[in-house]
């Protein structure tokens, strides 16, 4: 009789000791009490295989917290983010969530095919990739070299020509998951074009569109690959548009 | 010097085994001075080993850093590739380093010191860790330095626990000055990951290193109020 009273006495009491409950942002409910609570950390015993234990987690993995009737609670009063609903406190985890940026280098090598001309495209990419921002800008300096086919257009009397060209414009990339990345370009193009025909080069102005997918590691090292498609729209006398794909593949560093 | 040559192949083979160390860096871990430690100086004893009463520990003792766990390639932190040093001498080692950085107390000594007055004392009841090998990791280290490069990002899921108990401070006659309970901590989340089973390893330290430094403030906040 007295043993079933004492195991009574101490099944009531593991049951009302675990009056709070702690809600992970993973789902995963803790049923505990809560012993203390600092800016970042909440502390709390919990039981486990007839153990009771100690732990703790940061506020970046609590979605909410239950407290029961208040003993022996030490609050951070500077902790003003939190907003009591009986009992229920719901973290506001943005606030501990820290912003993480990096800065990352990309070179890449592209062939290019396209419908009048083929070759390749190096790249430079330099851009600040912000944990709470999908988009980011690049810096992109390129240097392109092709060959356009002659059967192209046969109705222009050419048998050489040489042409240069410069192009500014916007390169953004879209985070889509961890590792994959829209890439859209839009560039303005001037350059200028010299054929054997000619005394004096002549100018010309375009655009080239580009989008495509780039796969660019979470590491701090590692390759890169990305395929795309463009279309480029000249005045030029000679090569006035293209459209074709790319294959990229590179290292970030 | 037969005797040397025969035993050579042991002595290598012993030294490919045995050769993890439970180490992490501190140098980031520095408290400014502004931080008051408690006003003692204290030992800290070697943490008594209960893993093996443990049932989930069990492995660690008995089996590679691979093994077949439920049916998957497992990593473990196994018992046989730390260094001749006990887990626990290290674990210990590690705390008093941390101690003295994060300023805990007036003055850490690993084990036993006539300077100190009091002392600290706990058991080891997990220092587990086990994570998913990664296949992919092993394909890219086959092919050096892109390879390595390619597969550097590499995670899999894994679980670190970490438990230590009877954490104890007691004068040096013996009177108990304060019972700091037990504190446990279970990682269940991605880990970095290699192609041979070492990154278990790397991780548990890591995750070490998290624990002590939560460790350290609970001490910290449990001393508040407490007369030495």
């Amino acid at each position: 009789m007295k043993t079933s009273i004492i195991m009574l006495v101490m099944l009531i009491s593991l049951g009302c000791w675990s009056q709070d409950l702690i809600i992970l942002r993973s789902g995963e409910h803790i049923d505990c009490k809560i012993t203390n609570i600092d800016s970042t950390v909440l502390y709390y015993n919990f039981q486990k295989n007839n153990r009771i234990l100690s732990s703790y987690t940061v506020f970046e993995d609590v979605r909410s917290y239950r407290i029961g009737p208040v003993e022996n609670l030490q609050i951070d009063s500077t902790n003003s983010l939190n907003v009591r609903t009986e009992n229920v406190v719901v973290i506001d985890t943005t606030k501990f969530l820290k912003e993480s940026h990096e800065w990352v280098n990309l070179i890449t090598l592209a062939p290019a095919l396209g419908m009048y001309a083929a070759g390749w495209t190096m790249r430079y990419y330099g851009f600040s990739l912000r944990s709470t921002s999908k988009w980011t800008l690049p810096v992109v300096l390129s240097f392109e070299r092709f060959n356009l086919d002659r059967g192209f257009n046969p109705e222009a009397y050419f048998e050489e020509v040489d042409m240069q060209y410069y192009s500014i414009g916007l390169n953004p990339f879209y985070r889509i998951s961890r590792m994959c990345f829209l890439n859209l370009g839009f560039n303005f193009i001037y350059g200028n074009e010299i054929l054997n025909t000619w005394v004096d080069s002549k100018s010309f102005q375009g655009f080239a569109f580009s989008q495509g997918i780039s796969f660019i590691p979470s590491s701090k090292a590692g390759i890169v690959t990305g395929l795309s498609i463009y279309e480029k729209i000249l005045s030029s006398e000679v090569y006035k548009k293209d459209f074709g794909v790319k294959v990229e593949l590179g290292v970030k560093f | 010097m037969r005797k040397l040559i025969l035993l050579s192949p042991l002595l290598l083979l012993i030294s490919c085994v045995a050769n993890q160390r439970i180490f992490y860096p501190t140098s980031d871990l520095m408290a400014p001075y502004t931080v008051k430690p408690v006003p003692a100086r204290v030992e800290i004893r070697i943490l008594t080993d209960n893993r093996l009463n443990i049932e989930e520990n069990a492995i660690l003792f008995n089996n590679p850093r691979q093994i077949d766990l439920e049916g998957k390639l497992t990593c473990i932190n196994s018992e046989m590739h730390y260094k001749k040093d006990s887990v626990v001498n290290q674990v210990t080692m590690m705390m008093v380093e941390h101690f003295n950085k994060a300023r805990l107390f007036e003055l850490s000594v690993y084990n036993k010191s006539e300077h100190c007055k009091y002392y600290l004392a706990g058991t080891l009841n997990s220092f587990y860790g086990e994570q998913e090998f990664s296949h992919g990791a092993l394909i890219g280290s086959q092919f050096g330095l892109i390879g390595a490069l390619a597969t550097a990002g590499i995670k899999t899921p894994g679980k670190i626990v970490i438990d230590i108990s009877d954490l104890k401070l007691f004068r040096k006659d013996g009177t108990l000055v304060k019972d700091f309970g037990s504190f446990y901590k279970e990682y269940d989340e991605e880990f970095r990951a290699d192609g041979y089973c070492w990154c278990i390893f790397m991780n548990t330290n890591e995750m070490l290193k998290d624990f002590n430094t939560h460790l350290i403030e609970k001490i910290r906040a449990d001393m508040e109020g407490v007369n030495l």
